[in-house]
């Protein structure tokens, strides 16, 4: 299959979503709603490993130009080795997702109003990881930003409405920043592709103003703290397959962006004490975001919170760009992955929890593991991923960091890394001891919930593991491309 | 216990102030001081022109050079309908009594004909003039809005078919995606020959699903507060 | 001496607005004055891209005002969302209002109909 076929397969990951979209907003009939979009994400999925075996085969990103006019005056899609793997990441985990979600809602209306809205938030998600245009990123940013809100509107409670409104202004305010950089480089630079900005950029006041607002916006859309009030209300208040979705991807795809400006498109503004300024941000992300975890009352709030502290590590490894680039890369996406799989399949386990019991105060969640066995299994194995045991994805991505602030002699960040997976320990074996001490009275908890549709929470856990088993075919995959 | 926390408010607007135009006269600073960049792009899309099917340029840049862009856009505003239609099912309907000559129902009388009437030349003089679908759904829209304000029952939302409708732009742009990938299996190239008309068929359709969009942000909000 | 030009005014317009959004944004408390300042710093950036379209009056640059054409339509399908989410909030705090104020009542009148039993 020649390379114009895979670039034309771009094109229906932009498409197909849509179709899905509409057909499951115009159609009455749920059952035909949950086929189709079950049908749409086998074929996604499909899609997405053909353009990633083609990408890390060949060793060449894949290209499509739009309407075939070459950028500047066009738009052009790219889709490198890092893109590759957040757009096989997106698809597996939106297929599990998917899964859970035909049996999860309680009301066909709430339901009937789900699908459509989720296949909005996949297409946007697929467009930010592909769109090598800064204007045609924010629309993605956009329709991200706008399909997230609605989704946690669905649930109609009161505190969902109000955590989905304080989700509306911040993301609007970040897309709102992200606009401001755009049209700082468009006014100094005349044009709006990646590849043609990172070639013409140089370090004057314009261009860093432009990378401080894009910073600030992608800041507050990827809750890295102190920009993080909004995130544990939203993600704890919303629907568990919407919390999985939003804590596994979309605060991941604004990490992208930012990712990519720093050290793609913008690199002559970038100094050591900028980056070195990201990195305390990140460990006071990890120590305040696990503090709060540790005393949450909640579940989900918990499992939010932590999620504010994992940002964190991502945001530790800047400082470590600038001295180890593709190590540091490498481990990024590495600890994308395994955190996303991981997070996806916690909400999910703790959706499952919250509606055979009722509610998720942890105080009550006392022996739940004679009941709910399968849940709390997930939950413990994605925890080993995200406090970094081996043989876990997490602890892969963590060596992988340490060892490369070892090798850089930044011993503070090697601190800040070990005082981080301590405090992750501590607030995730709260929850698995509640889950496993035998309560005092008689059960009150009437548990008789079939968790089949676990399986696919089940299958994101097996990945972590997977990924940490085998990690040194998927480290040399990574860095020898992307 | 009030004053100190009239206090910390007060150095807090003092602190916020200080920072937002500190920021602002860096923004300033760099405006002077970097000169807006040399007009290379222009030559390009006037260059181009010819190719695009229209003679605007402006529309060229939306529906031909940068299309992608807007079929985004139709898909933000389709998401954004989809988002509110529960929220105007929600709502019983009164009974609508046509008030006997009401005000607003005069001036609608009047205004609505002119309204389509300047809408469909919008919609048609996009192409060489300044005008456009947008332009003219959000006339549709405010006639859309005069009427609703008068009592008229205009559209139902709770039929498929006006689902259809709000989905209209999008569905016309990825059927235009799918003819054109079959002739020239590219993504959005639009053959120079029929380009004008691909984008007349996706802005007709775009105007009614957008002026139904924008009318059913304002139906909800103003039937479902009563 | 800076040279006044057109584009400069707008540019130097614009960070006002923007300022002036932005402080409105951060020191106003209530909900919906928040979404008003969001679009007023919409505006502010709408105005520095054409502020750059229009550096040469004789040749215009047409690739900002396609941009701002799909960012007001985006500004304002975000608007359209937060009013409506507003709209049902407001609602959702009125109908708890409501049920308090009767659970009120009907406790008032408990109360008095047993004081005024005792009094008997």
């Amino acid at each position: 299959m020649h390379s114009s076929f895979y670039a034309i397969s771009i094109a229906l990951l932009l498409t197909l979503p849509l179709i899905a979209a509409i057909l499951c907003f115009v159609v009455n009939s749920i059952k035909v709603k949950r086929y189709l979009s079950v049908l749409f994400a086998i074929v996604l999925v499909f899609i997405c490993v053909a353009q990633a075996s083609y990408v890390f085969e060949n060793d060449e990103p894949l290209q499509l130009v739009v309407g075939e006019w070459l950028p500047p005056l066009g738009i052009k899609l790219v889709l490198d080795g890092f893109s590759s793997v957040m757009l096989l990441m997106t698809s597996i985990i939106g297929l599990a997702i998917t899964f859970y979600s035909t049996h999860y809602f309680e009301s066909d209306d709430k339901e009937s109003r789900f699908w459509p809205l989720w296949w909005f938030l996949i297409t946007a998600l697929f467009g930010v990881f592909v769109s090598s245009d800064i204007f045609n990123t924010y629309i993605m940013l956009e329709l991200l930003g706008l399909a997230s809100v609605s989704l946690i509107a669905i649930q109609g409670t009161q505190k969902a409405l109000q955590a989905s409104y304080q989700y509306l202004l911040v993301g609007l305010l970040g897309s709102l920043f992200y606009l401001l950089g755009v049209a700082i480089i468009y006014r100094t630079y005349g044009v709006l592709d990646n590849e043609l900005i990172a070639q013409l950029a140089q370090n004057n006041l314009s261009t860093k103003l432009a990378l401080a607002f894009i910073t600030l916006g992608m800041m507050m859309k990827c809750a890295l703290f102190p920009l993080h009030f909004w995130l544990p209300e939203a993600h704890s208040n919303a629907s568990a397959p919407v919390s999985a979705i939003l804590s596994a991807l979309v605060i991941k795809a604004a990490f992208f962006i930012l990712f990519k400006f720093w050290f793609e498109i913008l690199t002559p503004v970038v100094t050591v004490f900028a980056v070195s300024l990201i990195g305390c941000l990140g460990a006071a992300a990890i120590i305040y975001g696990s503090y709060r975890a540790f005393t949450a009352p909640r579940l989900k709030l918990l499992v939010a919170y932590s999620t504010v502290a994992q940002i964190g590590y991502l945001f530790v490894a800047f400082p470590l760009m600038i001295v180890t680039p593709e190590i540091t890369r490498t481990a990024v996406i590495y600890f994308i992955v395994a955190h996303g799989c991981a997070k996806a399949a916690m909400f999910l386990s703790a959706g499952t929890i919250q509606k055979a019991v009722g509610h998720d105060n942890l105080a009550d969640l006392k022996g739940i593991a004679v009941h709910l066995p399968l849940s709390i299994f997930i939950f413990a194995v994605t925890s080993t991923s995200l406090i970094g045991l081996p043989p876990s994805g997490g602890f892969i991505a963590k060596w992988l960091m340490l060892n490369n602030a070892v090798q850089a002699g930044q011993w503070w960040w090697v601190v800040t890394l070990f005082i981080g997976g301590l405090l992750a320990s501590a607030y995730l074996f709260r929850v698995l001891n509640l889950a496993f001490t035998t309560p005092e009275q008689e059960s009150l908890l009437d548990v008789n919930y079939s968790e089949k549709k676990l399986l696919g929470a089940a299958g994101l856990a097996i990945i972590t593991i997977i990924i940490g088993l085998n990690a040194i075919w998927l480290t040399s995959m990574i860095a020898s491309n992307a | 216990m009030k004053t100190s926390s009239l206090v910390s408010q007060r150095t807090m607007a003092v602190v916020i102030i200080s920072l937002v135009s500190a920021i602002a006269a860096l923004l300033l600073i760099a405006f002077i001081q970097q000169p807006v960049h040399d007009n290379a792009l222009r030559e390009v899309v006037f260059a181009n022109l010819d190719k695009t099917g229209v003679s605007n340029p402006v529309t060229a840049v939306l529906l031909n050079y940068r299309a992608f862009d807007t079929y985004l856009e139709f898909a933000v505003f389709l998401c954004v309908a989809v988002a509110v239609l529960p929220y105007v099912l929600d709502v019983q309907l009164p009974k609508q009594k046509l008030s006997a000559e009401s005000q607003v129902l005069a001036i609608a009388k009047i205004f609505v004909p002119l309204s389509i009437l300047m809408a469909g030349y919008l919609l048609w003089i996009g192409s060489t003039q300044p005008g456009g679908a947008f332009q003219a759904a959000s006339l549709l829209a405010g006639c859309l809005v005069l009427l609703s304000l008068a009592n008229v029952r205009t559209i139902d939302f709770s039929t498929a078919r006006s689902r259809f409708l709000l989905s209209g732009g999008l569905l016309a742009f990825i059927v235009v995606n799918i003819v054109v990938f079959s002739q020239t299996f590219c993504f959005i190239t639009l053959p120079q020959n029929i380009a004008g008309s691909l984008i007349l068929f996706i802005e007709f359709f775009a105007t009614f699903a957008v002026s139904a969009s924008l009318f059913l942000c304002f139906e909800s909000i103003h039937k479902g507060h009563l | 001496m800076i040279l006044m030009t057109q584009s400069m005014l707008f540019s130097l317009c614009a960070v006002i607005l923007l300022a002036i959004g932005l402080i409105g944004f951060l020191l106003t408390s209530d909900f919906l004055r928040k979404l008003l300042a969001l679009n007023v710093i919409g505006m502010a950036i709408f105005m520095v891209l054409i502020a750059a379209a229009n550096n040469d009056p004789n040749a215009v640059d047409p690739l900002p005002h396609a941009m701002v054409l799909t960012g007001i339509v985006v500004a304002a399908a975000g608007t359209a969302l937060g009013l409506n989410l507003a709209s049902k909030i407001v609602k959702f705090a009125r109908s708890i209002q409501g049920e308090n104020t009767a659970i009120e009542n009907k406790k008032s009148n408990a109360t008095q109909d047993s004081s005024s039993g005792q009094t008997d």
